[in-house]
């Protein structure tokens, strides 16, 4: 019985091994789940800080008036920790490899002076926005990852990372 | 094709004969007998130098007369089984030979052969052995396995496959590697199956339900990969595989070395797999490289009548996965297909950059087999599982480059642990059979990412199967049941989830009946049913699954799918002719899948299509057919056809990623042997596979009706692939060359069950030259 011994010994030290086995380390997830688009000294969110799934996002409306011309930023946060995160810099730090394309339907909205990336290509992620006659419609804002800023449509390029949609009332 | 197990034992007795002068005067007396020591009555012998043959009596004796001085060549078979040779050499000088005579512990020696007594399946399968599987090694499991009739491959590209059996795959299909019931992350589409091909020298696709035997879950078939045995007799061997494929320039090292001593036989066995970027007949695929590297041990011994086995495996797998698949979302997805090939040109490269994957697969495994007095064997099995699986996104969510592999996206880690006890009693009267129970833990630990939350799940089973069979009667019969409980614990505040726990249990049932056509042919008979419990992600989904670009909520409330399975089976032999087919109908209540729902789901990376794990009644119905014709000398034609239709009866409509109907024809020339070069082989497949129309549609706002899904299934294509091959001596060593050509005319297409279609070509021609020593 000997050797039967051996092989329980053996299948058992596997098993512990198997439980031993290393865990790695993980560091936590920096997530964006909140894009805040900023107009002058307005702040509009679209926040769902629980992920994707469980409770629907919060998407606030971006309330302008006519006939104006404000700087804008768009700043993208980690909401799930308290106080929120700003993630903002690190994409800014990274700018040759990112585009935000901006895309109104039905507002008066005009975007211009984008601001540019290391090699002087559109970035976007501050600008000045026109704010055009009353109208309401919509926003999105694409934050593109790896866009080809040469093509002739860059927002067809690359993937893209986020992707919100403000509904817009400009009186 | 069907080179099925043998399951008798020859144990020959040179009795009484040998009068040692005149040739051609002796006499072998032999008689044929099961592992279990019992006569096989009627088999037939046929020697082959003579061309004249025997059949064995009632009692398994049988009696060749006016033997000469030399070795003769006999082929058994039974209507049981195939043929099985054997040479048996006829020397009635030799001493031995007259100790036998009189000495019954020294006529055990003489057993040629000890294998497993398999009873012949009344459910349809297929095997493949020896030279066939040989053809196919280098490959990975799904693509060796979509050859067989009935059986196709779910791909995501050509590194990651997953076998489909009449259309069902997943949780659906159960695998057995060497008897363990592999348990990985199979939930996922692209989740490959954790085996290294190279330990089997045998894999069999039973097709259909198949709980009895094999527990819940096996509602579309099981797939059996099943190591040789170690050999029996004492001494050293081993066998050396290389191989070189031109299409991703892989290369590919596989060996093993094994030996018998007075203690115990073992063998160590390990492979490496490298390959870079494959190519399509226009362009490379960036990121598809892939690197494997397993390694394998296995032993038995003896501790007084208790036969054990131990078995150790490790497989590691890395694989590239194509940056232009790995999409962000919905108008990534539109832009690519749009676009109809990859967005940059990609060079060749051994690199795997992220995406990538990294899975582990670990399998511990101890069998004892003890005789239980004159009633029985009692077979007790206990093994270990870990699984751990790792994916690594392009980049991190917010955008940020992440190019090392210092952070992982997602990550599983999952082990196991089986312990099953089956008990085998020798016949009584006309009835074989056995019962068993089985016991099953398993833990889900999610430590980064992810879709689905922790879970704990353990289950019990016990079973009974009796097979009726008494000779010569052409009737076999068989039935067995078998009962399950499966309790599911997840604990999870993120899905919302705490300390619950779900109870499945159920009945598995099957029937079936075997009846012999003479010498050539069989018509067997099936009934089963089976059941499945939700899988943790049909329950608790509940976010984008990228890979798919769709929004998945699963239902905690899903109840277990039950399948109710027959089919009808023919299979034929004849020296010119052999051919199997099978028709079948598999229904499958609460049959789960995921179903669109009205309105889409908005996150922070835009709008996806949601869609809701729900529950049908399915259909399968299908054929498949397999037919080698001798033509004329060493010319044979092939033919295999596999034909589905997947009905989603509640809806009535059609089950979507269901393979495509298929046609295989194929010719084969098997040249004379010529001086050293031995089996000389060439043949050519040409597979035909139609544009696959049954898939789901819907009504769009103009009026027309499209496919479900973002892209119309791709166009029917025609593939050509050829293979040669031969064995001959380099010095002492036997060695056997291959040559194999998928996609000989480098065509372009695009297979509707590959999700590569979405972004790229098929693989094109792909040149694998292959080199096996055996010393």
């Amino acid at each position: 019985m000997k050797s039967l011994n051996i092989a329980f010994i053996l299948f058992l030290t596997t098993i512990f091994a198997f439980s031993a086995c290393q865990k790695e380390d993980v560091t936590e997830e920096e997530n964006i789940n909140v894009v805040k688009m900023k107009v002058g000294s307005l702040s509009f969110a679209w926040s769902d800080t629980d992920g994707d799934g469980g409770a629907a996002p919060k998407i606030d409306t971006i309330r302008l008036t006519t006939s104006t011309t404000s700087d804008f930023s768009v700043v993208f946060e980690d909401g799930s920790v308290s106080p929120a995160k700003d993630l903002t810099t690190e994409i800014v730090a990274e700018s040759n490899d990112h585009l935000l394309v901006f895309t109104p339907t039905g507002a008066n909205l005009t975007f211009s002076s984008l601001s540019k990336d290391g090699n002087g290509k559109d970035f976007g992620q501050t600008g000045k926005i026109a704010v055009g006659a009353a109208s309401t419609g919509s926003l999105q804002i694409i934050l593109l990852h790896q866009p080809n800023k040469s093509a002739t449509d860059p927002s067809k390029t690359g993937t893209q990372d986020r992707v919100v949609t403000f509904p817009v009332v400009v009186k | 094709m069907n080179k099925r197990l043998c399951p008798f034992v020859m144990s020959i007795a040179l009795g009484g004969l040998l009068t040692a002068q005149a040739d051609c005067t002796f006499t072998l007396k032999g008689r044929i007998i099961d592992t279990e020591k019992h006569a096989v009555a009627f088999a037939n012998i046929y020697v082959k130098e003579l061309s004249q043959g025997v059949v064995a009596d009632e009692s398994g004796f049988f009696t060749i007369k006016n033997l000469c001085h030399q070795t003769y060549t006999l082929d058994m078979s039974h209507v049981e089984c195939n043929h099985k040779t054997q040479q048996v050499h006829i020397d009635g000088n030799t001493e031995g030979v007259f100790e036998l005579q009189h000495d019954v512990k020294v006529l055990q020696n003489v057993i040629i052969q000890s294998k497993r007594v398999q009873l012949t399946e009344t459910q349809a399968h297929t095997q493949i052995s020896g030279s066939d599987l040989e053809q196919k090694q280098g490959q990975n499991l799904g693509e060796m396995l979509r050859s067989i009739a009935g059986v196709s491959s779910l791909n995501v590209g050509s590194t990651i496959s997953k076998p489909v059996v009449q259309g069902l795959h997943s949780d659906r299909v159960l695998i057995l590697n060497n008897g363990v019931r592999q348990e990985g992350q199979q939930w996922g589409l692209d989740h490959a199956p954790e085996i290294d091909p190279f330990i089997a020298d045998r894999i069999s696709v039973v097709k259909g339900a198949s709980a009895v035997k094999y527990g819940v879950g096996a509602i579309g078939g099981v797939i059996l990969v099943e190591p040789r045995a170690l050999r029996d007799t004492i001494g050293l061997g081993g066998e050396v595989n290389i191989q070189g494929a031109s299409n991703g320039r892989m290369g590919i090292l596989s060996s093993f070395l094994e030996g018998r001593n007075s203690l115990l036989g073992w063998r160590v066995q390990g492979t490496f797999k490298r390959g870079g970027n494959l190519m399509t007949p226009q362009y490379f695929l960036s990121n598809t490289g892939v690197l494997e590297a397993n390694g394998s041990v296995m032993l038995d011994f003896r501790v007084k009548n208790v036969k054990n086995e131990v078995f150790f495996s490790h497989f590691y797998t890395e694989i590239g996965i194509f940056q232009d698949s790995h999409i962000g979302n919905t108008q990534d997805l539109l832009n690519a297909i749009a676009r109809g090939k990859p967005a940059k040109d990609a060079e060749f490269t051994y690199t795997i950059a992220r995406p990538a994957q990294r899975v582990q697969h670990d399998i511990l495994k101890w069998k004892a087999s003890i005789p239980t007095g004159d009633i029985g064997r009692l077979t007790l099995q206990a093994a270990g599982q870990y699984n751990h699986r790792k994916e690594y996104d392009f980049h991190r969510p917010n955008g940020r480059k992440y190019l090392t592999f210092d952070t992982v996206q997602i990550a599983f880690q999952m082990p196991s642990a089986q312990l099953r006890a089956d008990w085998e009693h020798r016949p009584f009267k006309n009835w074989h059979g056995g019962l068993g129970t089985e016991g099953f833990y398993q833990l889900n630990n999610t430590y980064a990412g992810g879709l689905i939350p922790d879970f704990q799940q353990a289950t019990a089973g016990i079973y009974w199967t009796e097979r009726w069979r008494r000779y010569p009667s052409p009737f076999e019969l068989e039935g067995g049941v078998r009962y399950d409980y499966r309790q599911l614990w997840v604990d999870s505040t993120r899905y919302g989830q705490q300390n619950k726990q779900f109870v499945y249990a159920n009945i598995s049932a099957s029937v079936g009946a075997i009846y012999h056509i003479q010498k050539w042919g069989k018509l067997s008979f099936n009934l089963g049913t089976a059941w499945r419990s939700p899988n943790v992600n049909e329950l608790f989904s509940d976010g984008v699954h990228h890979g798919n670009a769709s929004f998945e909520t699963g239902d905690p409330t899903l109840v277990p799918e039950r399948a109710l399975n027959g089919t009808l089976s023919l299979s034929i032999k004849t020296a010119h002719f052999e051919a199997e087919a099978n028709v079948y109908q598999n229904h499958i209540q609460h049959f789960i899948y995921l179903s669109p729902d009205s309105v889409p789901r908005v996150t922070i990376r835009g709008v996806f299509p949601a869609f809701t794990y729900r529950q049908t009644d399915a259909l399968l119905r299908g054929g498949d057919w397999t037919a080698k014709l001798k033509l004329t000398g060493g010319l044979w034609w092939t033919n295999a056809v596999s034909i589905l239709f997947a009905h989603d009866q509640t809806n009535d409509s059609w089950l979507p990623l269901m393979p495509a109907n298929r046609i295989e024809q194929g010719l084969k020339y098997e040249a004379e042997s010529f001086k050293s070069l031995k089996n000389p082989f060439i043949s050519t497949n040409i597979v035909v596979v139609s544009k696959q129309k049954h898939v789901p549609t819907k009504q769009n706002s103009d009026g027309t009706w499209s496919a479900q899904d973002y892209a119309e299934p791709p166009d029917g294509y025609v593939r050509v692939d050829a293979y040669a091959g031969f064995e001959t001596h380099l010095g002492k060593l036997d060695a056997h060359f291959g040559l194999r050509i998928t996609n000989l005319l480098n065509t372009q297409y695009r297979d509707y069950t590959d999700r590569f279609r979405y972004f790229a070509d098929a693989q094109g021609r792909n040149i694998s030259l292959s080199a096996k020593l055996i010393f």
